[in-house]
């Protein structure tokens, strides 16, 4: 098992972890960031499996897909953030409605 | 309920995707060797930054679109208040005085030195980026970020990228493609141009997000 195989493992962790946040949670703010756990997990396993053979040089390809691939997301995690503020600004809620009120959560509008 | 079954999925598909990546064949060298072996033609030295400028080009223009694209829908969200009421102690501005102009030559050097080493346009961009968060959140940087010139200096980028990538086509070379006796120069040219470009956008970014109205 080499070192480029335990981080593509890890990187499966952290999706599945991610994902299971992301759609088990009401929460806005907790689900982008685990939408960020997402992306992070992703790009571990795509330098992880690049770097599975023994005496390979890095493949730069790769580092390049990831290093485009960490801008897109932390620009979207930023609207994201500007969007939450907004919308927690307009409604004091962090939830979204249907959840909330299937659930009657704390936000539920009796 | 919901989130325990939502959590079996998820383990579940992570299980799946370990056992996947555990039977994948041994990988070849051969990829890997044919992209260093074309990078001394590309006109910069490291292998990184000649795959993002020279031979996926197109993704860092489609990147860079989409930095601008997040940048375009959260401007309006700003409301023009400062973070937090700016109240600018001696302390905090001697501190702004002395590490800008420090974190600023930084990110020149970074710029510069990314054709050779790791760098390049967007550590620079992100690093400018931290230095125009710094003073924003210091108080010494009040302006609302919503006149032309701020919005030229975010396209900027963009434009300059398109520009110089449809200029091959006038003498018949490919879009995006660098020719040779120009191509260190035109690809420092991009990449300043991406991260002043790039330091724009992230400061809009951060100065979008409306002010929380009570304290937490």
């Amino acid at each position: 098992m080499t070192t480029g195989l335990v981080f593509a493992l890890a990187g499966a962790l952290l999706f599945a972890l991610g994902t299971a946040r992301f759609f088990g949670d009401p929460h806005l703010l907790r689900r982008l960031l685990a939408l960020n756990v997402v992306g992070s997990g992703v790009f571990l396993a795509l330098v992880g499996l690049s770097q599975r053979g023994a005496a390979h040089a890095p493949d730069p390809l790769a580092q390049a897909l990831v290093l485009t691939g960490i801008v897109v997301a932390v620009s979207a995690t930023a609207l994201g953030v500007v969007l939450l503020r907004r919308f927690v600004e307009a409604t004091g809620r962090a939830t979204l409605d249907e959840r909330a009120r299937r659930h009657g959560g704390r936000d539920a509008r009796r | 309920m919901r989130a325990r079954v939502v959590t079996a999925i998820a383990l579940a598909l992570g299980l799946v995707l370990g056992a996947a990546m555990l039977s994948l064949p041994e990988p070849s060298a051969t990829p890997v060797a044919s992209v260093l072996a074309a990078v001394p033609a590309s006109g910069v030295s490291h292998p990184v930054t000649a795959v993002l400028l020279a031979f996926r080009a197109y993704d860092t223009l489609l990147e860079m679109a989409v930095v601008l694209l997040a940048v375009r829908i959260a401007a309006p969200q700003a409301t023009g208040a400062p973070p937090w009421p700016g109240d600018t102690d001696p302390i905090s501005a001697a501190l702004l005085r002395g590490l800008v102009p420090l974190i600023v030559a930084v990110a020149a050097l970074l710029l510069w030195i990314g054709t050779r080493q790791p760098g390049g346009a967007f550590a620079a961009g992100a690093l400018a980026a931290g230095a125009g968060v710094a003073l924003r959140l210091g108080g010494q940087w009040t302006a609302p970020l919503a006149d032309v010139r701020w919005r030229a200096l975010q396209t900027f980028g963009v434009a300059v990228f398109l520009a110089l990538g449809s200029a091959p086509l006038a003498v018949g070379a490919p879009w995006l493609s660098a020719p040779a006796p120009w191509a260190g120069t035109v690809l420092v040219a991009i990449e300043a141009a991406l991260a002043v470009s790039i330091a724009a956008g992230l400061v809009s970014l951060f100065a979008s997000a409306p002010a929380s109205r009570a304290p937490q």
